[in-house]
């Protein structure tokens, strides 16, 4: 693909590590070589991705464990505040959570490891 | 354009052991934002998007001749990028919800994305915005 050194080097204008963190701290910059492809990865752990969230409640749970209150979320998204609210405990509820901090220590700290 | 499910299988498979980061409570890195400048500035195009029910991997592919994003695409792409809604979006840009609209398109056949996966990619690649520019 012509790139000269570590293909991440594009992106920040300075050669990065392979593996290392490109500033989200959940998530880092790998570079994988397919049938002489050069593609960069980022690879992200600890997601509000489950397959049972839908677009708006992820978007809301991103949101909410930034630390955002339901008004602002609601500002933000352009939706009642009490949409906001229903959408926080749906999401609570099908990822098992009891409060919007136990939602944002999942964000910042959810490392599960790799499972088999 | 995404990749072939046997070409995620194999980026999968190199990418078995690799892992994010073990996170740190806050602060920002030097090269915060890198990526995403990258996307902008047409340096970088959004290949894949997709999860293996764990983790999500975002394919990023160089592009040296690849075309910047104009002011106005920027500016949309980041308010999707902090989560605004295309109405609101339009309204912090004083500009109709048609425009914002075309702005969007034009600036997803630059990046040679649909919507939904500009979507999924920005989750995680916006996360790295500095906190100035998430609170715009």
């Amino acid at each position: 693909m012509g790139f000269s050194g570590s293909a991440a080097s594009f992106l920040v204008g300075a050669p990065i590590a392979e593996g290392e963190s490109v500033a989200k701290p959940s998530a880092r910059l790998h570079e994988v070589v397919i049938d002489g492809r050069t593609y960069l990865v980022v690879l992200a752990d600890g997601l509000l991705t489950e397959d049972a969230l839908s677009r708006g409640e992820a978007s809301v749970a991103r949101l909410a464990a930034r630390g955002l209150c339901n008004a602002a979320i609601a500002a933000r998204r352009g939706t009642s505040p009490r949409t906001v609210a229903n959408q926080v405990a749906r999401v609570l509820a099908k990822l098992n959570l009891r409060s919007r901090h136990a939602l944002a220590a999942k964000v910042v700290f959810d490392d599960l490891g790799e499972v088999a | 354009m995404t990749l072939d499910s046997d070409t995620r299988r194999r980026i999968i498979e190199q990418l078995r052991g690799a892992r994010g980061e073990r996170p740190v409570p806050s602060g920002g890195h030097p090269s915060t934002g890198g990526v995403f400048a990258a996307l902008l500035e047409g340096r970088a195009r959004i290949v894949d998007c997709f999860d293996d029910g764990r983790r999500r991997f975002v394919v990023l592919e160089a592009t040296p001749a690849g075309e910047p994003l104009s002011a106005r695409e920027r500016s949309v792409v980041l308010a999707l990028a902090v989560e605004l809604s295309n109405k609101v979006a339009a309204l912090e840009l004083s500009i109709s919800q048609a425009t914002a609209s075309a702005h969007v398109a034009s600036a997803l056949r630059k990046l040679g994305v649909d919507r939904l996966t500009l979507l999924r990619a920005l989750a995680v690649i916006a996360d790295w915005l500095a906190p100035a520019e998430l609170a715009a």
